[in-house]
């Protein structure tokens, strides 16, 4: 266990009684991660229920997270706990980060956190870079059916989801240098709530621009690359979602074919009964019979770990992506109006001297009413096309800085979407793969019995 | 049962020595081919199938008795006369089955039409099964009208309608299928009666859950051809991943169409089951014949000791019916005789159908 390592942490452990008291009653609890931070609020932990956490196995093996444990960041979650407080209850997870970073002062870290405290620096991570694609967070209650908010499958379910969020950001060039990262890795609990109630100045800046994201059609010239990007993750996403219907369609079928197969089974043994010289050949086909039917059970029931939620959960991190890509086109088309915009004051500007250079054109007694209006326009236009011509810049500027990031980001984004989507399809396969095996090797193992009974038979 | 198939043994061991002669080992018979023909006109076309048999003599030495080769056109239902006939004929006898008249256990990929060519070749095969199975019995091979009916198209018809079989046969089905109670059975038919109902149970059982799981294997095998097209188009627009998906779909593709070989020679066994499940409707017919015999035994043994019983009675003195009593005594021992001699008959033939009943199996 970790108890070794995280020895300074277990000094720190402040005598609450009742959490004693609690604790005497279930051996198998780690005590480190009981003490080292639910005590910090005050708040109780509750006692675990039958149905409680202390039986799930803490994540021992890096690999168990597909992470490389010679890196010099690595994060885990692991041990889940319910805490209960007079106005809430909910549930902190234990996350212990080990790094080899000079920013870090420390080599290891444990805290606990809960799932508001994710949203928290999700958010902190898109306002802080706009254009990267920061991961998805997995849903809120409502999205992942209708468990029970403390239920253990759902609790594991989202520390699984949880896990994958963490180490797809630790593996990012710029996210995982984040500030508010690290603050979150390793703050405790009071440092942690004092930083989270800042409130930083960009805020403001970036939620102005994201309001007017819908008029991207108006783009005068677009972006040919990103374009290509944005068709080519709508095929993806639209393919994903079609493999993943097919499968569920597959499983259910095969569900029902499970039912037709347990009531196939019996017959043979039923009949066996009374037949005494092929007692044996029915009864091992009976047995083939079940043992293919316990394989496609197993293959039934990882369907939703393998397939299922791991695809719908990828079709997400598409939509982040393309609401990136959108997020840029504002930018673009902040950058486009104000150049129409510059290019309006000029070709106004240009009129205008025109028409001050041939007073003869003002042939109306309005003519004197326009002269000191047309200056003191051109006075205007004077001051204010500089400063246009300044904010044009700036915005091409971040234009361009933005399509920067954002494409090295998405090249990045297509490596891991690699690895993410090979990883599932292997997954997928190797199931299939398994239950072949299965079922093949239940009918060989009835050959090879029939095999000397049929040599005896043909010789009589 | 453990008795009866080491009896079964040592008769078909004598069998073998004795090398009882059927037809199989001088002519060869095959159903070739159907057809499909039409009676009546135009507007009320009625559709059959009919099948080919062919018989081709190879043994020279029978060169006077059967043409060196024939070939007949025969439909369904003349098969199921030819069978009637060797029913009523030979009541103790486990005759083969025919192939199925209706498509039995039929599931979504095995139409309920009797005319679809898979079906009809099924058929066919069963039907050459039947015939073979017939010409490999020491007895029933060489009945008159069943080599007539291999070899003679029309004289075979004509033959069976002057004899008026189809009647017989109609009677005869009537008779067997009223219900039979009998005071003394043989405890060794029973045996056999209650075996060929468990048995028959059980395969139908067997049958109708086969064709369910069927179904659902080749549903689940099928909907895997729809990844074919989705890893296809995806594979169009990934760079690096394109061939493995490409090749991914063709896979999938595969999976889905390979089940269908596999179905249709699992059919094909079905159909074998099949066989044996109308085998014990052919043994609960034997049964039945012997309870007919049986009941009619004890009619007549009841008829005899009522006889005898009026016989005392009268002989005890009721003058007042003499002429009547000369009458009842006259009857009465003609009806011994009668009763004695039918009583032979049954013992024979009960133990007629023993004999061939244990060389059967």
């Amino acid at each position: 266990m970790a108890s070794n390592n995280t020895s300074a942490v277990l000094d720190i452990v402040t005598e609450s009684k009742e959490i004693a008291s609690i604790l005497k009653d279930h051996k198998d609890f780690d005590r480190s991660s009981i003490c080292s931070g639910s005590t910090i609020d005050n708040s109780l932990v509750q006692s675990p229920s039958l149905e409680s956490f202390s039986t799930i196995q803490d994540i021992e093996n890096l690999s168990e997270l597909n992470m490389d444990e010679n890196s010099d960041l690595s994060v885990k979650i692991d041990n889940p706990q319910k805490h209960l407080e007079t106005l809430e209850t909910y549930i902190t997870f234990r996350i212990t980060t080990k790094v080899a970073r000079i920013e870090y002062s420390d080599n290891e870290y444990i805290v606990r956190r809960r799932y508001n405290d994710f949203i928290w620096l999700r958010q902190k991570l898109v306002e802080c870079h706009p254009f990267c694609i920061v991961p998805p967070l997995p849903g809120k209650h409502s999205l992942i059916g209708q468990l029970d908010r403390y239920s253990k499958d759902f609790i594991l379910l989202r520390m699984k989801a949880l896990n994958v969020f963490i180490s797809r950001i630790v593996n990012h060039p710029i996210l995982s240098c984040n500030e508010h990262f690290k603050v979150f890795l390793t703050a405790k609990q009071p440092d942690f709530s004092l930083h989270r109630r800042q409130r930083t100045n960009s805020e403001n800046k970036i939620r102005t621009l994201s309001h007017s994201s819908s008029t991207h059609s108006a783009l005068k010239n677009r972006h040919m690359e990103f374009d290509k990007t944005k068709t080519y993750l709508n095929v993806l996403s639209e393919k994903l979602s079609s493999i993943e219907k097919i499968s569920s369609r597959i499983n259910k079928e095969r569900a029902d074919f499970i039912v037709e197969l347990n009531s196939y089974h019996p017959i043979f043994t039923t009949w066996a009964t009374t037949e005494p010289e092929l007692a044996n050949m029915l009864q091992s086909i009976g047995n083939a019979v079940e043992r293919n039917t316990s394989a496609q059970n197993m293959l039934v029931q990882s369907y939703a770990t393998v397939i299922g939620n791991p695809i719908r959960d990828f079709v997400v991190y598409i939509d982040v992506v393309q609401e990136t890509i959108k997020k840029r086109e504002t930018f673009q088309y902040a950058y486009e109006n104000s150049l129409e915009e510059l290019n309006k004051r000029h070709s106004e500007k240009d009129k205008l001297i025109a028409s001050s250079h041939n007073p003869s054109q003002q042939a109306s007694g309005f003519s004197l009413w326009k002269q000191p209006s047309c200056d003191e326009k051109l006075e205007k236009l004077g001051v204010y096309i500089p400063q246009l011509l300044k904010k044009v810049e700036a915005n091409q500027d971040s234009l361009e800085c933005a399509n920067e990031s954002l494409r090295s980001d998405l090249e990045h984004w297509q490596l891991e979407k690699q690895q993410c989507l090979k990883k599932i399809l292997l997954d997928f396969v190797n199931k299939q793969i398994e239950y072949y095996q299965a079922t093949v090797s239940a009918w060989e193992h009835v050959t090879n019995e029939l095999a000397p009974q049929n040599n005896v038979a043909v010789s009589k | 049962m453990e008795n009866k198939s080491t009896k079964a043994k040592k008769n078909i061991d004598k069998n073998k020595q004795q090398k009882e002669d059927t037809i199989l080992n001088h002519i060869e018979i095959s159903v070739a081919e159907s057809e499909k023909r039409a009676n009546g006109t135009l507007n009320l076309r009625e559709f059959y199938t009919v099948y080919l048999i062919e018989t081709k003599l190879t043994d020279s030495e029978f060169q006077n008795r059967f043409p060196k080769v024939t070939t007949v056109w025969r439909r369904y239902t003349e098969f199921e006369q030819l069978r009637g006939y060797l029913e009523v004929t030979y009541p103790y006898i486990v005759l083969p089955p025919l192939p199925e008249k209706r498509v039995m256990f039929g599931w979504q990929k095995i139409s309920s039409d009797t005319f679809d060519p898979n079906f009809v070749d099924r058929r066919r095969a069963g039907l050459e099964n039947f015939l073979l199975r017939l010409a490999s019995h020491p007895v029933l091979s060489w009945d008159k009208h069943f080599v007539e009916f291999l070899q003679q198209e029309d004289d075979w018809r004509e033959s069976y309608k002057s004899n008026g079989y189809l009647q017989l046969v109609e009677n005869k089905l009537k008779a067997l299928n009223l219900s039979m109670r009998l005071r003394n059975s043989d405890p060794r038919f029973d045996a056999i009666k209650d075996y060929s109902h468990i048995f028959q149970t059980n395969l139908n059982n067997l049958l109708k859950a086969r064709s369910r799981v069927a179904e659902k294997q080749y549903n689940v095998h099928k909907l895997h051809a729809n990844y074919g097209r989705v890893f296809s188009e995806w594979s169009a627009v990934e760079k690096d991943m394109g061939d493995a998906l490409q090749k991914t779909g063709h896979y999938l593709d595969s999976l889905a169409s390979s089940i269908d070989a596999g179905l249709e020679d699992e059919e094909l066994l079905a159909d074998q089951l099949k066989e044996y499940l109308f085998f014990a409707n052919s043994l609960q017919n034997v049964c039945k014949n012997y309870e007919y015999h049986q009941l009619q035994l004890e009619g007549a043994e009841d008829n005899v000791a009522s006889k005898n019983v009026e016989r005392n009675k009268a002989q005890q003195g009721k003058t007042g019916l003499m002429s009547r009593l000369f009458g009842a005594v006259d009857t009465d021992e003609v009806r011994e005789l009668k009763v004695n001699l039918l009583d032979q008959q049954i013992q024979e033939g009960a133990a007629a159908v023993n004999t061939s009943k244990t060389s059967l199996k």
